[in-house]
């Protein structure tokens, strides 16, 4: 166990740096002067200047980047272009906002595909499984941004239940208003990961049912119901919390287009805002920040898994 | 000679042509999917023949519902929405055609070399992998696009490069596995160079798999350009891509809603189609999808 | 002292099979082979070690060595068989790959038709001499290939005519082998199992090579589709002198096809000799005990069955004295200590064993 979990560290460590350098390399692959893409459009002379001198940009190349990923482990990673606030002040406000709609997502995703998933592969034949393709089918086939459109203009557009802008409303301080703010953008992402989530609990429940450990259940008279929820579902989880825990990972920062949709707040349309208004340090720590979040989701999960499942660690 | 079946049921999966076909056309969602597919194709190329009007002209006024003339109704412009739509689909079949096969062209070499020769190559080959499968697609693709600049070109390029790391991994993978099988061993004990080998006899026996990602890539492909038109980053205007469509609609939710429902469905169509087509290989091919379930065209 | 170096310094009965020019055994003189009046041997392995390491923990440190092949040696004539026999793991396959370089040996020497084959020969060179039939039919083709294809794989890679001259002579290859014409076209899967072995050989005959690696031609095959398939390399032999390393678990087809056997054990070779010197009078208790179980035709014939105890022990780090100490019931203290060398101890095959003799006559 100890000597995976080495392994799998030591994959890790070379993926962030790989991942730090192409972050930083970003500025240098813009045409113009990185000090001048760092400090925007309408940048005085001094702006660009100061930048110059904190980043070391006329020193060699790699003393540039361990000056760069020096301040980012101090968490610095200097001013918006536009707005000239520290961006860690915005990105830090920016998480929360993600973190809750992609629990959200995932709650959503979950109530919908746990059932789907268990009919389909118990009821292989029957017509609700049939129904449960087609939905799974239409699910994945239809953009979230379109359904963004449709919940806009059923909900908001027509009948105002829901805000179309959503706003972050923390679900702590105000339950109500969160979920009016949060629900049709999660609801959007939650009907697209609920096809890819009910696919892959059929697939595991099946493989699970047919072994061995099953049959023998059942020829011991255990009651059906019994044999899937003890025996079979332990073991067709694990698959599916992998690939929820992955997709939460992609949710922090991956969901711009639905963020833009309903100008949710989120790192996504940190990263968007920043794009259209070349705002160099904000797309660099929020492009950071979500890969980071990725990777450290990832190694937990792999860890996890083999914690749960040994075969993992000997592969 | 009586032992055929015995013997091929120990050993490698047997691939025939004829059974490959038998399977394919009886899988439901293959056989639909495959349909669709020809006749979204057959739209793409007759594009000229097909629609009633210059998708970039006037046809009409602004805004109007559907009528004998404009059979989708116009847009703000008063173009004609059928006619956008049959040039849509060229512009989003071109997208995800180009997409899939540069992402193929550069990932399944590059799976096959690390999967084959090993040793640091492998190392770097999978760590450079494993980064850009650590951006969200969408992110990727986006950041991309704010180096590189948009257009249809640069479009292709951002969701293809960042569709490669799906082709290393499932080309690496069954090269490790067809790396000691006895025909590999064979074409070494002929005398067959390193570079023979994996370009004759390894490459093509990977294709089953690499077939099903293709189809996967397409798909996604096209949902990652609707999803960059819509906020701005993909074909820019006055393109007729179905994600700028859609963009645009949302001003005119009020005065002609076809416009905001019409472009969503002929995604979703060529979507399912494509889903069903890979589903349909899948049965067909004996393949499971293997590596991880990359979320690409979400957002 | 390893077995190595009690070879290296050459006492003078010990051997290293080199005792046995063609013409002077039994066994019948191949047609082509007659005018071939050399006692040079056209396959000489000395000494092969192959060793496979184990890595363990986060750097892949090396804590041991399995210990596949050990010191083999033997001499193959053109025109004749060698069996190489022995249990599943004993490193038979091992020694084949070894001689053909697809694994590369750790230690010892092969000599191809009196020049060493080395790290730096290349592997298109050795292909022209050497060629592989391997086990499974149907995993050693291409399934991707036509059964022509196949065939002209070898032709391809070594740049031998046109693809028009190529594929000719992969057909005329194939019809050699007993395919016709009308069925070149159809890939691997289309054939049955003999059919598709007939390929195999077809294609290791491709770059007329002096020797033939055969790893179990014929185990993976029914019954009488084996007596085809080894009736037809009989033929092949007679036809073009070709050598074969027949390499079997199966000691009635070695009988039927070998002029002289090795029986394995443990990555060692335990005895040596010619077919009817193994099969009536085996010395090493090992093959004794091998030969007993074979099944024999005569109802009336008496022998007992030699029923080995334990298990095979594990390549890693094999027994210090014999390898087959543990299982042997004419083992003595010095079984344990020393190992046997391969050398001819009382006048018969070379043995190697401490206490060799006829079975029964326990020390």
């Amino acid at each position: 166990m100890g000597s995976y979990v080495i392994r799998r560290f030591l994959q890790f460590i070379p993926v962030v740096i790989l991942a730090s350098i192409a972050v930083w390399a970003i500025v240098y692959a813009v045409p113009g002067s990185p000090a001048a893409a760092l400090a925007g459009e309408n940048a005085t002379p001094e702006t660009v200047a100061a930048i110059e001198e904190r980043l070391g940009l006329n020193r060699p190349v790699i003393v540039q980047y361990f000056t760069w990923i020096g301040q980012a482990i101090h968490l610095d990673f200097g001013n918006s272009a536009i707005n000239g606030q520290p961006v860690m002040e915005q990105l830090s406000s920016r998480i929360p906002a993600s973190l809750q709609l992609a629990l959200f997502a995932m709650v959503i995703g979950l109530v919908l595909a746990f059932p789907m998933g268990v009919v389909a592969a118990v009821k292989p034949r029957s017509i609700a499984t049939k129904v449960i393709n087609l939905y799974q089918a239409v699910a994945l086939a239809v953009p979230t941004f379109w359904v963004g459109i449709l919940l806009i203009i059923g909900l908001s557009v027509k009948n105002q239940v829901f805000p179309a802008i959503s706003n972050y409303v923390s679900i702590w301080s105000d339950p109500i208003g969160a979920i009016r703010n949060t629900l049709l953008p999660a609801l959007c992402l939650g009907i697209y990961i609920s096809g890819i989530i009910a696919r892959f609990i059929t697939a595991s429940l099946r493989d699970a049912l047919g072994q061995d450990y099953v049959r023998t259940a059942r020829a011991k008279g255990v009651p059906e119901g019994a044999v899937i929820s003890r025996h079979a579902m332990r073991n067709a989880m694990l698959p599916t919390v992998t690939i929820v825990g992955l997709m939460i990972g992609e949710f922090l920062g991956g969901t711009v287009v639905t963020e833009v949709v309903f100008s949710y707040p989120g790192l996504g349309r940190m990263i968007y805002s920043g794009i259209t208004a070349r705002d160099y340090p904000i797309i660099q720590a929020a492009v950071l920040f979500t890969i980071l979040a990725f990777l450290v989701i990832n190694l937990l999960v792999d860890v996890l898994y083999a914690f749960l499942d040994p075969r993992v660690r000997l592969s | 000679m009586t032992t055929a079946a015995k013997e091929s049921s120990a050993a490698a999966p047997v691939i025939r042509r004829a059974t490959v076909r038998r399977k394919f056309l009886g899988s439901a969602p293959g056989v639909a999917g495959a349909i669709v597919l020809l006749i979204l194709v057959l739209v793409a190329v007759f594009a000229p023949l097909i629609a009633p009007f210059d998708p970039l002209e006037r046809a009409g006024k602004a805004l109007q519902g559907p009528s004998a003339q404009n059979w989708f109704g116009t847009d703000e412009l008063g173009r004609d929405l059928f006619s956008r739509l049959v040039y849509g689909t060229r512009l989003s079949l071109e997208t995800a055609a180009g997409a899939a096969l540069l992402a193929c062209a550069v990932g399944l070499p590059l799976g096959v070399l690390s999967g084959y020769l090993g040793g640091w190559i492998d190392a770097i080959v999978m760590r450079v992998t494993d980064f850009v499968l650590a951006v969200p697609g969408i992110l990727f693709a986006l950041v991309l696009i704010a180096i590189l600049g948009s257009g249809i070109i640069n479009l292709i390029l951002a969701i293809g490069i960042g569709a490669i790391p799906a082709f290393i991994r499932l080309s690496r993978a069954s090269t490790l596995g067809l790396k000691e099988r006895e025909y590999v061993l064979a074409a070494r004990s002929m005398g067959a160079s390193k570079a023979d080998i994996m370009a004759r006899t390894i490459a093509p026996n990977t294709m089953g798999p690499i077939i099903v990602q293709i189809i996967v890539t397409a798909s996604v492909a096209i949902l990652a350009a609707a999803a960059l038109s819509f906020i701005g980053l993909g074909t820019p205007p006055p393109a007729p891509s179905w994600g700028g469509m859609l963009q645009t609609s949302r001003s005119f939710l009020y005065q002609q809603i076809w416009y905001a429902i019409l472009p969503g469905v002929a995604l979703a169509i060529t979507i399912a189609a494509l889903d069903g087509v890979g589903r349909g290989l899948q049965t067909a091919l004996g393949t499971k999808t293997t590596g991880r379930a990359k979320v690409g065209g979400m957002g | 002292m390893t077995d190595a170096e009690k070879l290296a310094e050459g006492d003078s009965t010990e051997v290293h099979d080199a005792d046995r020019p063609p013409g002077s055994g039994t066994g019948t003189q191949p047609a082509a082979q007659i005018e071939t009046t050399s006692t040079e041997p056209v396959l000489r392995v000395q000494n092969l070690v192959k060793h496979f390491p184990i890595r363990r923990g986060v750097f892949g440190k090396q804590v041991g060595a399995i210990h596949a092949v050990d010191d083999v040696s033997f001499d193959l004539y053109a025109g004749r068989t060698l069996g190489l026999v022995g249990e599943s793991g004993s490193g038979k396959t091992t020694t084949g790959r070894a001689v053909i370089r697809l694994v590369e040996p750790t230690a010892g020497s092969v000599m191809l038709d009196g020049r060493p084959l080395t790290a730096e020969t290349r592997a298109k060179d050795l292909a022209r001499g050497m060629s592989m039939v391997f086990q499974d039919p149907m995993g050693s083709l291409n399934p991707r290939l036509s059964a022509v294809a196949n065939v002209a794989e070898p032709l391809r890679i070594h740049k031998s005519g046109t693809a028009v001259e190529r594929r000719a002579r992969a057909t005329e290859l194939l019809d050699q082998v007993g395919l016709r014409a009308d069925q070149v076209e159809r890939v691997p899967a289309e054939f049955s199992g003999g059919q598709r072995q007939r390929i195999g050989i077809a294609r290791a005959l491709a770059l007329s090579p002096k020797v033939i690696i055969l790893d179990e031609p014929a185990s993976a095959l029914d019954v009488s589709v084996q007596a085809q398939v080894l009736n037809l390399l009989r033929r092949l032999q007679s036809d073009l002198g070709i050598a074969f390393l027949f390499i079997s678990h199966d000691l009635s087809v070695v009988r039927h096809l070998c002029d002289r056997v090795a029986v394995m054990y443990l990555g060692e070779i335990v005895e040596i000799g010619d077919q009817e010197q193994i099969f009536t009078n085996p010395l090493h208790p090992y093959t004794q005990a091998l030969l007993s179980a074979v099944p024999i035709p005569d109802p009336d014939a008496k022998r007992e069955r030699i029923v080995l105890k334990g298990d095979l022990p594990s390549p890693v780090d094999p027994p210090a004295g014999c390898r087959f100490a543990g299982r042997c019931h004419r083992a003595q203290d010095i079984c344990d200590v020393e190992a046997p060398v391969l050398k001819i101890r009382t006048g018969a095959q070379p043995v190697a064993c401490h206490f060799p003799g006829p079975a029964g006559g326990a020390g």
